[in-house]
């Protein structure tokens, strides 16, 4: 009898031609085998080498839900690893295959099923861009305000397997404030529905639904979602301050809510920050945006709505700002550019600040969560923790994430060689500790990429004892451990052969 | 031919990896129609990565699959990454490696023969009876699809520019089609003969009607000697300038055509920097000029470049499709271009009446007589 690595081995030989042939049987042409094909579906935007491209042994592109059915079942009778990827836009590897197995392409299923004007919803399939959830609803004068700077790649399902952030946060919320139902095919291959249909809550029964944000595919394949979506608002003002602080920013912020100011967005960037997304003046103007020494913050900010209304916050906020010594960014190049980078994405032709701005160096966050009132004391940590892997430092942008409250989700940003493996593994060095430190913080290690495999080993340094109901509930979806192994938890079964690869 | 060619482009490559923003997703005509990512310019930036970092090996599928792109450009304006020059290069390793696409392979033996894609021997035909100044150093070049395809539309557009032009006897094929699909080595053949007819005749401004033959002669002259020497101008952009010539006296109760809608073609519009011309053009003849919700830099690709007609018929056609479907939306009566390719697309594929540019201002002048001048 073979054990451990030889024995895995020799059964993924003789399974995996059975298995891609049962698959390929029952699903003709939505697989993909050949090498070249599988190769594309192996990297997502984490920084990393060539050398960690994890290609897939076989690419599924279902249509419907039945299509995942027969894909999760062959997976289950074989014990395959199951990864669910959508635009591969992830910045920490959730979506990468890191033990091969079936890759389930969810962008081929990207039908809208139902827009109920009404009732203001929409059902779509998981595979929709949100973008093209946009492109559907704008005819109706609706939107879907759960919008981020990679929507046009970025699909709903993958939304919500790593809760991701939204432009709109502060007024809207993350993605479980608009996720009325979804379903999702386990670990079995069961089909289920989660949530409570068009209703916006329930308290009936256990907020199963609740649990698919953030899951990473770890408890099933989200096929279908009814969501809430919104008027879209006449009109919007950005603006940007500059403030002698980071905290200040939060604090004119705080001031803010408590005056009854409905804020669309706010995003509170230090100096550095700001020069990432002034790609676009600098090739204009070949130079840097003058910003002021005493400055050391930026509240960049929107009200949308009626002419009347966003006039007057934007009024109050101007007036409110003069309390904090704050200055209004007058010239509107840098404004634009900012929201163009951030929302709108209408770059000049053939002058997109992607990828000239990564050629040398790519952006690589960390994601942590800590309470507003720690949050110039964590830049700090960040800094040096950035400074002790020598990583240059690209700096830090919070986004505001809870509607009308100060709940920051923080994206702590360096510059990494992906060329370069040392560098790349000091990167994930700094990755660990700065997350583990925001749980010193009374914080969260992850706010917008989930744990994917970056940070299975502090994970019950975050969730302590309640990491064991978590992996029991993983059970009960999947009791197979076949779905994204590898993600939030050690793979037991299949880390024996050595892999990540 | 060899993995060389591809190392040109390492850096961008490379970059296209540590990016991996995905914007030429959302643009493409192929990805939105197939959705396998191996066809973006991502996908195809991936695979040649894993080529130099003898990771991957090609093969004929990787051929076939580098072939289904239109090279429309529509990724390239998302990305500041050469994608198109980038996937003309991959096909021509692949070429070079013995995995060729029979259609092209034919097309390009077509040209070898024939001078043209198509093995016509009489490409010259529609210059029968034609006046024209053989002293002239205005080059008008026809172009092959336009020479054979739509030889009416020539004719017309020589009277439209005057007879101050000459033509080439023995017109060469542009080379549109051959870079495009990765025979790269025969453009360069044919473009050395082209070069020295320039220099012999003394010609300095070239127009031409077909917008492939107007990009890949205005890019490669660019990068010849007499790139500063030589204007390359689309017949739109000349008849425009001097449409007050033409037209004497606007006549609103003249104007033939109600609503119509401009197709901007990928080569004379998104990769040509021409949108305005044959716009001003329309205005003259129709009551109303009506735009497509995708337009200019943004407009969709009819699906007939980059050899994808010639390979993947029933691709191209979807791709087109969808552009019928937009024009329709408009409620216009008529879709015009400025490109045969288009034009042969459009029609075939029926829906809407189709005409070129310069055909419409053929037929107004036919009908307002002596309000125009030809």
């Amino acid at each position: 009898m073979l054990f451990g690595e030889a024995r895995w081995c020799v059964m993924k030989e003789l399974y995996k031609y059975e298995y891609i042939a049962d698959l390929v049987a029952k699903l003709h042409d939505r697989v993909l085998t050949e090498e070249f094909e599988r190769y594309v579906y192996g990297t997502d935007w984490s920084p990393r080498t060539v050398e960690e491209i994890y290609p897939p042994d076989v690419v599924v592109c279902p249509q419907t839900t039945e299509d995942v059915v027969i894909a999760v079942n062959i997976a289950y009778k074989y014990g395959i690893p199951v990864t669910v990827g959508g635009g591969l836009t992830g910045m920490a590897g959730g979506a990468v295959p890191i033990h091969g197995g079936i890759y389930i392409d969810s962008t081929t299923m990207n039908d809208l099923i139902e827009t109920d004007i009404t009732n203001q919803t929409v059902r779509v399939q998981a595979g929709m861009t949100l973008q093209e959830i946009n492109d559907a609803l704008e005819k109706y004068d609706l939107w879907l305000p759960h919008l981020t700077e990679s929507k046009w790649s970025c699909t709903i399902g993958a939304s919500i397997a790593c809760d991701n952030d939204s432009t709109f946060g502060m007024r809207y919320g993350k993605i479980l404030h608009c996720l009325l139902s979804a379903q999702i095919v386990t670990g079995t291959g069961d089909v289920l529905e989660l949530g409570h249909r068009k209703a916006h809550f329930t308290s009936s029964g256990y907020k199963l639904k609740d649990l698919l944000a953030g899951s990473e595919g770890t408890l099933g394949v989200l096929t279908e979602v009814t969501l809430k979506v919104e008027p879209i608002p006449d009109m919007r003002v950005v603006e940007m301050l500059l403030l002698p602080s980071i905290q200040s920013a939060v604090d004119l912020l705080s001031l803010l809510l408590k005056a009854g100011l409905c804020v669309e967005a706010a995003h509170i960037n230090c100096k550095r920050r700001l020069k990432f997304y002034t790609h676009a003046y600098r090739k204009k103007f070949g130079k840097e945006p003058e910003i002021p020494d005493w400055a050391e913050g930026l509240l960049a900010i929107t009200f949308a709505g009626d002419k009347e209304v966003v006039e007057y916050q934007k009024e109050y906020l101007l007036k409110k700002s003069n309390m904090f010594n704050a200055q209004r960014i007058e010239e509107r190049e840098i404004v634009d550019g900012w929201w163009t980078s951030k929302h709108t994405l209408q770059f000049e032709p053939f002058k997109q600040k992607w990828p000239d701005s990564q050629r040398e160096k790519k952006f690589g966050a960390a994601d942590p969560g800590i309470p507003p009132g720690r949050l110039e004391e964590f830049y700090q940590k960040f800094i040096e923790i950035a400074e002790k892997y020598t990583l240059e430092v690209l700096g830090m942008n919070s986004y505001l994430e809870h509607p009308n409250s100060l709940g920051l989700s923080l994206s702590c940003a360096v510059f990494v060689d992906y060329r370069n493996q040392e560098e790349v593994h000091r990167f994930r060095s700094y990755f660990k500790e700065l997350t583990k430190t925001a749980v010193d913080f009374e914080g969260t290690m992850s706010t917008y990429m989930s744990d994917t495999n970056l940070k299975v080993r502090n994970f019950e340094y975050e969730h302590g004892k309640s990491a064991e109901y978590m992996k029991k509930i993983k059970e009960i979806f999947d009791p197979r451990g076949i779905m994204n192994p590898g993600k939030k938890f050690t793979s037991h079964q299949y880390s024996v052969r050595g892999w990540i690869r | 031919v060899t993995f060389e060619s591809l190392e040109r482009y390492r850096e961008d490559i490379e970059t296209c990896f540590g990016t991996s923003c995905n914007f030429c997703e959302r643009a493409c005509p192929v990805y939105q129609i197939q959705k396998r990512k191996t066809l973006t310019a991502r996908g195809r930036n991936r695979t040649i990565l894993g080529i130099l970092y003898n990771k991957l090996q090609p093969s004929i599928s990787m051929a076939e699959t580098s072939y289904q792109c239109a090279m429309c450009g529509a990724c390239e304006r998302w990305c500041a990454l050469p994608d198109t020059t980038i996937t003309s290069t991959f096909r021509e390793y692949l070429i070079s490696k013995g995995f060729e696409n029979d259609f092209h392979k034919s097309n390009y033996e077509n040209i070898k023969q024939s001078d043209n894609p198509y093995g016509n021997e009489n490409k010259s035909a529609w210059m029968e009876g034609l006046q024209t100044n053989e002293e002239s150093s205005t080059l008008y070049f026809a172009g092959c699809t336009q020479s054979l395809k739509f030889q009416e539309v020539l004719q017309l557009t020589i009277k439209l520019l005057g007879t101050n032009v000459k033509v080439m006897q023995n017109e060469p094929c542009c080379g549109s089609y051959l870079i495009k699909t990765g025979y790269t080595g025969m453009q360069m053949q044919l473009w050395e003969q082209f070069l020295d007819y320039i220099e012999k005749n003394m010609i300095n401004e070239i127009i031409t009607t077909c917008p492939g033959c107007y990009s890949t002669i205005r890019d490669s002259l660019e990068k010849s000697e007499f790139g500063s020497k030589v204007h390359v101008i689309h017949a739109t952009e000349k008849i425009a300038e001097r449409l007050e010539e033409f037209i004497h006296k606007r006549n609103d109760n003249k104007r033939l055509f109600t609503k119509v809608t401009y197709h901007d073609p990928c080569h004379l519009g998104r990769l040509g920097g021409i949108f305005e011309a044959p716009r001003r053009i329309l205005r003259c003849l129709c009551e109303e000029v009506v735009e497509m919700e995708h337009n200019r830099y943004d407009a969709l690709c009819c699906g007939a470049g980059g050899g994808l007609m010639a390979s993947f018929r029933y691709l191209s056609e979807e791709i087109g499709k969808k552009r019928i479907e937009e024009a329709k939306k408009t409620g216009a009566e008529i879709l015009a271009t400025a490109c045969p390719f288009c034009e042969l697309q459009f029609k075939s594929l029926g829906g809407i009446e189709v005409k070129n540019v310069f055909e419409l201002l053929y037929r107004y002048g036919e009908c307002n007589r002596g309000l125009v001048n030809f």
